[in-house]
């Protein structure tokens, strides 16, 4: 027992140490001489380690091995991007930086109106940037699922603008060493602020299109491998499906049994199709003939906006260059379909 | 995630099979059973992965052996104990059990494993056409059958068979082969019949001992077969035969086989 | 056996040698092989040392025998997704490999079960292929009033 453990404890010491293996050389062969004490040295060093704890998280400052200005020229280039250097810099300076700084300063006594910190936060230009990138989602969304509902985009675009799937991005383009925060690692908000703020950043270095670019070089292919239906919550897909036939004048969806298994177990399978007009709109499997006839409606209700499985994938990259957005016009929404039913009745009743 | 759920559940789902027996070989058959139940007919088959269908067997108690199959394939058994070995005959156990046969060929064809009597759980056999409503509303699709259903002589009608293309007439004593005696007997025609049995008083006796002891064909109606004219008066006193029948006829001019054997006769006895 | 130097003999480790050098490193290396084993055999030298053996040997023979079981299973499940078209498996692979179309069984195989349509697609081509070439007969429809789903045509 003893012997085996002790192979563990190896292991994860020669981890944990972060010794290069040659330290480590249980081969006799290149020795002189065996070396009979090795096995009791490393095992004195692991325990050592266990009692120490493990390494506190540091930045590489303090190791010594650090430039922040040549990491933050190559942060622009591997995004092939020109950035202005003073904005860059601030776009990643963080407001309790900023304080913990003063307090610092204070302390050694420092009278900071006649030597200024000459620090300002990235609060403005994340805020310029999260504008920036809102207003291109949405533009985006619209020019890809015209035939969605404005509810649709907008719930399409919180997802891609809220804070999982910004931290989601700010934890993986390498921000992390580049914050200037009070706290390393620096906290959540810290990452989603300095995103924002270097996508604003980029617009006044360069101009909002070449910050655009960056929106939907690096936010927009969130939504690749998911459903976009699913991001957004109908309530009554029936009601819905509905209104919106009525509204293009064809019949109301009627469902109709397709097939079915096992339909006196609990592992029934209903598959269920909508028809309007004699038409196959929509069908859906589904556990109870309930469930399947509210999927049905989903389904139909998918392939009216246009956004079934099947659909073609999002214009990205080289392809994206040529597209015109328009900002100003909107999607449908499902009040304006709403609407429309209630005036043609109204209408209908005074005729 | 609903649509996905849905999606993998109409994957998941186990659909049932409906198969008539009726007339078909009982092995070909429970190969074909136990491809289902196993689930080899779906593309996301795995053999650890229990995603079998379930099949409803109807009509097993008309199915058809190979060969003279109901008297030579044995089912055999031993308890353990010196002396414990004994041996059925699948006419015997199909006597006592119209769904034993099916069931036991399929647990054969099915491999060998811990999903063995799940899978076996799945199959439901039938012995008639009737199931019960709990069962039969499940079902949502039927499985091909193994091979076409032979009709019977006596299914024809006097036209189909006045009709069939005939090349000769068989002499009147005209004998086939040792034991077999030409069709035409078998229609029921009295003069030939008693003609028949004035002939071959032995014949008569050895026919008596294949319907009692080697079961060769289960009838689906009873009461409509053409009766052996030879052993017509001594079926209705044993009623252990009085449902017996012969090979099916396909051809219209094949003679019926009457099996002499004194074997059957030991393998009646024993059982 | 004469061996030379001491590296040659350290080459050849007995496997219970009284010599007196650490014998931790080379019980370790075995005990590494034996870690995930039930019972003593994974703890006690004595006993993980020749199931440990047998594992290298096994894993030796699986890596071959990986590849005709998948082979085998794509083959199977290959067979259930034509059946559905009412396709032979010989017929679909024999096609698209005149055809070069150059899909695997893999490939296929994930096809048919995460991109059905995209599969049938696929047989459809295939089916057009046997009869541009001539082999209707493999291809023709069942007779009309004769209802199956999932069942090849054997008529």
């Amino acid at each position: 027992m003893a012997s085996i453990r002790c192979v563990r404890l190896m292991r994860c010491m020669q981890n944990l140490l972060l010794l290069p293996r040659k330290t480590i050389n249980i081969c006799p062969v290149f020795h002189r001489s065996y070396r009979r004490g090795l096995r009791g040295y490393l095992k004195e060093l692991y325990e050592r380690r266990l009692k120490a704890g493990p390494e506190p998280e540091r930045h590489p400052s303090e190791l010594g091995i650090w430039n922040h200005d040549a990491e933050l020229f190559a942060f622009g280039k591997r995004f092939g991007e020109e950035f202005d250097e003073n904005l860059l810099k601030r776009a990643f300076v963080q407001r309790n930086y900023i304080t913990k700084e003063e307090a610092k300063r204070k302390e050694l006594g420092i009278d900071l109106t006649t030597v200024p910190l000459g620090l300002v936060d990235n609060d403005d230009l994340a805020k310029k940037g999260e504008e920036i990138a809102s207003r291109y989602v949405k533009a985006y969304l619209r020019y890809s699922y015209p035939h969605m509902f404005e509810e649709g985009i907008c719930a399409i675009h919180d997802f891609l603008m809220s804070h999982q799937t910004l931290l989601h991005i700010g934890m993986n383009i390498g921000l992390r060493e580049l914050i200037m925060s009070a706290e390393y690692p620096p906290n959540e908000q810290a990452y989603i602020l300095t995103l924002k703020a270097v996508i604003g950043a980029l617009a006044v270095s360069q101009n909002v299109e070449r910050a655009e670019i960056f929106v939907r070089d690096i936010i927009i292919p969130q939504l690749i491998g998911k459903d976009v239906n699913e991001l957004w919550e109908v309530v009554n897909p029936m009601g819905l499906l509905k209104a919106m036939l009525a509204s293009e004048g064809r019949g109301p969806p009627e469902p109709r049994l397709l097939w079915h298994s096992a339909s006196a177990t609990v592992m029934s399978l209903y598959h269920v199709g909508l028809y309007s007009d004699k038409q196959l709109i929509g069908k859906s499997p589904g556990e109870t003939v309930t469930i399947a006839e509210e999927m049905a409606a989903r389904n139909a209700l998918k392939n009216l906006m246009q956004t079934t499985d099947s659909r073609a994938p999002l214009t990205l990259g080289a392809k994206a260059r040529k597209i015109k957005l328009d900002y100003n016009t909107r999607n449908r929404s499902i009040k304006d379909l709403l609407n429309e039913n209630v005036e043609e009745r109204v209408y209908g009743t005074e005729i | 995630m609903a649509h996905a759920r849905v999606l993998q559940w109409a994957t998941m789902a186990r659909t049932w099979w409906v198969f008539d027996a009726y007339r078909q070989c009982p092995f070909k058959s429970s190969s074909k059973i136990a491809h289902y139940l196993i689930g080899k007919h779906k593309p996301i088959y795995d053999p650890l992965s229990d995603i079998g269908d379930h099949v409803v067997v109807i009509n097993s108690k008309y199915i058809s052996m190979p060969n003279d199959y109901w008297r030579v394939y044995k089912y055999f058994h031993h308890t353990g104990y010196p002396g414990g070995f004994s041996e059925t005959a699948a006419w015997r156990l199909h006597e006592v059990d119209p769904t034993k046969v099916i069931e036991k060929a399929v647990y054969f064809y099915l491999p060998k494993n811990l999903l063995r009597r799940g899978r076996m759980r799945r199959l439901h056999i039938f012995p008639e056409e009737q199931v019960p409503t709990e069962i039969l509303t499940n079902v949502s699709d039927q499985i091909q059958q193994v091979q076409p259903v032979p009709k019977r002589l006596d299914e024809y009608t006097q036209e189909e068979i006045e009709s069939f293309p005939k090349l000769f007439d068989w002499p009147e004593d005209f004998i086939l082969q040792s034991g077999f005696k030409k069709a035409e007997s078998l229609m029921s025609e009295s003069k030939k019949a008693e003609a028949g049995g004035k002939k071959t008083e032995t014949g008569g006796k050895k026919a008596e001992t294949i319907q009692s002891g080697g079961k060769k064909e289960a009838p689906k109606t009873g009461s409509k077969k053409t009766e052996n004219p030879q052993t017509g008066s001594k079926k209705t006193e044993n009623p252990q035969t009085g449902t017996k029948k012969a090979e099916p006829q396909t051809g219209t001019k094949k003679a019926e086989p009457q099996i002499e054997k004194a074997d059957s006769k030991k393998t009646g006895k024993k059982h | 056996m004469v061996f030379l130097t001491s590296f040659l003999a350290r080459r050849f480790p007995l496997p219970r040698a009284p010599d007196k050098q650490d014998n931790f490193w080379r019980k370790s290396m075995w005990l590494r092989i034996s870690s995930k084993f039930y019972g003593r055999k994974r703890n006690c030298f004595g006993l993980a040392i020749v199931p440990g053996w047998r594992a290298l040997r096994y894993s030796t023979r699986a890596r071959k025998l990986k590849k005709e079981n998948m082979k085998n299973l794509w083959e199977i499940r290959l067979n259930a997704a034509c059946n559905e078209h009412s396709m032979e498996y010989h017929t679909f692979m024999t096609s698209l490999a005149q055809a070069d179309i150059g899909l695997n069984r893999k490939v296929l195989t994930d096809l048919a079960i995460y991109e059905p349509r995209t599969f049938q697609s696929l047989v459809q081509f295939a089916k057009q292929r046997q009869l541009e070439v001539g082999l209707e007969s493999s291809t023709i429809d069942s007779p009309h009033g004769i209802f199956h789903r999932g069942l090849p045509n054997k008529s």
